[in-house]
């Protein structure tokens, strides 16, 4: 039972985690809606590459002839990463940068997988659905607007929790569900907040969460690479790049990847140099077949003179937990129903936020909230 | 319901506490099964939230007569 004063307390961490992240959620919840369907949303506008069809044992093509394909389109820039598409091994996307190091100035190459002829370049800065995906993403400020979002998702964890604590002086004399619709359009509103708040609390509490854990992904990366990489590769210490004249085949590179992970597919490649590489290595990471490995990722270290591998290290616990934590965030692991649901929980939760704005303006006039709903402390 | 007052102001959120949360994670475990019994997981809740956010009250039906 909460004293009076403890209700006091919750109350003043409610509002003010609510109020500072409140136009912030509101924004991620509205961007996040057409984010839920990106797939779908790209098809419909084509702009999703899609591979021609071909009898399904056409043989692939070498991915080193891949990889000159996509280069060719644009000389002067290198390959940061190679990935397979997810759901069309039948397609490689090749990202190409001035620099090794995370930028936003890249072009992202599809590539037939079988013949290794360019098949489209997806536009990746520009559209309706680029504008949604850097405000729900990074405001457009790079790291600092991810760290800020997620604070701003620290205090909307915040508000949840206090929100069920006051959930119970607040429902103390009604039933479950009850909305008092005859009293006044505040007393209305308080109602459904607390209900549809109580029903999406699971939901929401998770989506919120996973998508903090998500603006820290730049960061576990690097210490990933600090902590584990450089132990791993003392033998490189202090060498340089390797230089792209001095590299050995991608194709030999790649088999010697899955010969050493049997049974597991590619997810993506990260050239030496790059964020999730050494400099002196191309790394593969390769994802399981089950419905949970899938989410998974095994890096295997290829040396990327010799071709050979040098090590497969495991994921650390904070990296596994980043991936596990994707899919929980993004809502695309359960088909269309799912991704349907993900969107109705969504509009309820923008309607929570809405209404306890509504209820924060409407404050005093002429009682004061908790005078008029008859809260019951102890 | 039961007569004890913790259950009576929880019983519903625990239960739908309990649905989302099995939803969440059986999508993530296993996947033909674990797919429809996240959409009744996470479904469920949402059809609670329509039935008492868009049902009229007792007072108003009987306002209408």
């Amino acid at each position: 039972m909460l004293s009076q004063k403890s209700l006091k307390t919750w109350s003043w961490l409610h509002k003010w985690s609510s109020l500072v992240s409140t136009v912030f959620m509101l924004l991620l919840c509205l961007t996040g809606l057409p984010l839920i369907f990106h797939h779908e949303i790209g098809h419909l506008l084509g702009t999703e590459i899609e591979a021609a069809e071909m009898p399904a044992d056409t043989p692939r093509a070498s991915l080193d002839q891949v990889l000159a394909s996509a280069r060719a389109l644009y000389p002067e820039r290198m390959v940061q990463f190679a990935s397979k598409d997810e759901d069309d091994d039948r397609l490689w996307f090749v990202t190409l940068t001035h620099t090794p190091e995370p930028t936003d100035d890249f072009r992202s190459i599809a590539v037939d997988a079988r013949t290794g002829a360019v098949v489209g370049q997806p536009p990746t800065d520009e559209g309706f659905m680029y504008v949604m995906f850097r405000l729900h993403v990074d405001l457009f400020a790079g790291l600092p607007g991810k760290l800020f979002l997620g604070l701003m998702g620290l205090l909307l964890l915040l508000a949840i929790v206090s929100g069920v604590v006051l959930y119970a002086p607040f429902m103390r004399k009604l039933v479950f569900g009850e909305v008092r619709r005859e009293k006044s359009p505040r007393i209305k509103w308080l109602d459904l907040h607390n209900l549809l708040g109580i029903v999406t609390l699971v939901w929401a509490f998770v989506v919120g969460g996973t998508g903090m854990i998500n603006t820290w992904a730049d960061l576990m990366i690097k210490y990933w690479q600090y902590d584990q990489l450089n132990t791993l590769l003392a033998q490189y210490k202090d060498q340089p790049v390797v230089a792209e004249a001095q590299r050995g085949s991608l194709q030999t590179s790649l088999e010697a990847a899955q010969a050493h992970a049997p049974g597991m597919k590619l997810s993506f490649i990260a050239f030496p140099g790059t964020s999730f590489s050494s400099p002196h290595h191309n790394t593969f990471f390769l994802r399981g077949n089950e419905p949970l490995t899938s989410r998974l990722l095994q890096p295997v270290l290829v040396d990327a003179q010799s071709a050979a591998v040098t090590a497969s290290p495991k994921l650390p616990w904070y990296l596994t937990a980043l991936l596990v934590s994707q899919p929980l965030h993004f809502g695309d692991y359960g088909g269309m129903p799912m991704k349907i649901i993900w969107a109705l929980l969504d509009i309820a939760t923008i309607i929570v936020l809405g209404s306890g704005l509504y209820l924060w303006l409407k404050r005093r006039q002429p009682r004061t909230l908790t005078e008029e709903a008859g809260v019951v402390a102890a | 319901m039961s007569n004890s007052p913790f259950l009576r102001l929880w019983a519903w959120p625990l239960l739908m506490a309990l649905l989302s949360a099995s939803g969440l994670i059986s999508a993530l475990v296993s996947d033909a099964l674990g797919d429809a019994w996240s959409w009744f997981g996470l479904g469920l809740p949402v059809l609670v939230m329509a039935y008492f956010g868009l049902r009229r009250s007792a007072s108003n039906r009987v306002a209408d007569l």
